[in-house]
């Protein structure tokens, strides 16, 4: 057997491989892309306001719970709030316990029904956390200096960014 | 001492999580070095059995893998 | 790159490395500790729980790169018959699955009181869970096809194939909603975790980093003198 011949058998292998390879990765990214509804966990407020999901089908809601939004119904067990993507809000209604990180503009998903009125009636509600880790005092500093851009922004609804989830508290090496 | 186990309530969550994971990885890491240990003690016996193929601890390159 | 692929000489380099590795290992994991339970704050949305972000992100980031050591072993063996990859690819699969199933319990332990649930379907969650049942079938594969020729090409494409989970994985949280968070740390613009934390962090990240290389080669060792143990026995029984 010659030397070019074993190269040239490795280099068929290598084509062999990087090929299989690539063709696997189309067919996974069309697969994916075609599996895109049930591989995202929850709409935004303006996805639900434009697909016009029937009512009465479970779907999750998700979002920024909308500053001054929040409050207790008379009732004393359901607790009331908007979800909102900066574009479009939801009113929700849910009884049960929220989680501990559950507080106005930060990211909330939560599993329930739209009612006729538009109001989402969630038995679930789960907090979403953004991906920003500081000291209190810093966090504290920041807002004070102005240079705050708004808790949650971890969330992204549909196509339209709110505008306050445009900030990123972003920590430089060092 | 009794906040610092506490965890700001957490400790139930924290402490498991740290349990669980340093477990984990002392219980790989003693299986993996016994491992070790015992194949080379078996492969010190087999040698001094057959002293003739002893080749200096020339690991063979031939054929078989795993 | 062949140099190494005399195992004997493979065997006395990595005899060479380990104590040295070793050591680190130990150093790195002893200061990460302390500055995570003495030397770290709390978070200022997160509280504590933010401590096993410290846990939690290096197993994550040690799944994927078992995985990735382990792919790239197996390209190796397919297309070059490098004499050492097999063995290298095997040894990393059990390394990483400890790893995925730390980052899994440790991510659920964090979820429950964070996001209010131990476990979701998401595409993050959901990819991890795939990693490990990759890793784990990587594993049995190899006992179950008796020739290890034919066992170690099956893996090698067992591994290749399972790849493409990996990059998911990692861009999961950006493709689809998901409840799980976006990166913090290896993410465009560098990353959004206060350096207060970020120290700990690299600190835990080494440490893994090393005890995965201390294993790596222990067990590759061990691999290496099963194959020179049948090697033995078969030339034993010629002789008799």
């Amino acid at each position: 057997m010659s030397l070019s011949s074993v190269s040239a058998r490795k280099r068929r292998r290598l084509y062999m491989v990087v090929g299989g390879l690539a063709v696997l990765g189309v067919a996974v990214a069309l697969v994916l892309t075609a599996l895109e509804e049930n591989i995202v966990f929850f709409y935004g407020p303006s996805e639900v306001k434009e697909k016009q999901l029937p009512m009465g089908q479970r779907f999750r809601l998700g979002g920024l719970v909308e500053d001054g939004s929040y409050k207790m119904l008379p009732d004393g067990i359901t607790h009331a709030f908007a979800i909102t993507d900066g574009a479009e809000a939801v009113q929700v209604y849910y009884k049960g316990l929220l989680p501990d990180l559950f507080r106005e503009g930060q990211g909330v998903v939560t599993e329930g029904t739209l009612r006729p009125d538009e109001v989402f009636m969630a038995t679930e509600v789960l907090a979403k956390h953004d991906e920003n880790y500081m000291p209190k005092e810093v966090a504290e500093a920041l807002k004070k200096a102005g240079t705050w851009q708004g808790d949650g922004h971890g969330v992204s609804g549909s196509g339209d960014t709110p505008e306050k989830g445009e900030g990123e508290a972003v920590f430089k090496g060092q | 001492m009794e906040t610092f186990f506490a965890m700001g309530g957490y400790g139930v969550y924290i402490w498991p999580a740290y349990a669980v994971s340093l477990g984990l990885l002392l219980v790989l890491a003693w299986q993996s070095w016994r491992r070790m240990r015992q194949g080379q003690r078996l492969l010190e016996k087999l040698e001094a059995q057959n002293p003739r193929r002893r080749r200096g601890g020339h690991v063979t390159t031939s054929g078989d893998v795993g | 790159m062949h140099k190494f692929a005399n195992p004997a000489r493979f065997i006395r380099l990595s005899d060479l490395l380990l104590p040295w590795l070793m050591a680190v290992t130990v150093i790195l994991l002893t200061g990460g500790l302390y500055m995570v339970f003495f030397a770290s704050p709390d978070d200022y949305q997160q509280g504590a729980t933010v401590r096993i972000m410290y846990v939690h992100v290096p197993a994550a980031y040690m799944a994927m790169l078992g995985y990735s050591v382990m792919a790239v072993a197996s390209a190796s063996s397919l297309i070059w018959k490098h004499p050492l990859a097999d063995q290298i690819a095997r040894a990393a699969a059990p390394i990483g699955a400890a790893f995925t199933l730390i980052a899994l319990i440790t991510g659920s332990l964090w979820g429950r009181p964070m996001w209010g649930t131990w476990w979701v379907w998401d595409a993050r969650l959901t990819s991890v869970l795939i990693l490990l049942f990759l890793y784990l079938g990587y594993m049995a594969l190899w006992e179950a096809i008796e020739d290890p020729i034919k066992a170690a090409k099956a893996c090698a494409i067992l591994a290749l194939v399972g790849f493409v989970n990996v990059p998911i994985i990692k861009f999961s949280v950006d493709w689809w909603n998901t409840l799980h968070q976006p990166a913090s740390l290896f993410k465009m613009g560098g990353s959004s975790i206060h350096p207060e934390m970020l120290w700990p962090l690299l600190l835990m990240i080494g440490a893994f980093k090393a005890y995965f290389f201390v294993i790596l080669l222990w067990r590759v060792k061990t691999l290496l003198i099963g194959r020179k143990i049948r090697a033995l026995r078969m030339a034993q029984l010629g002789d008799n």
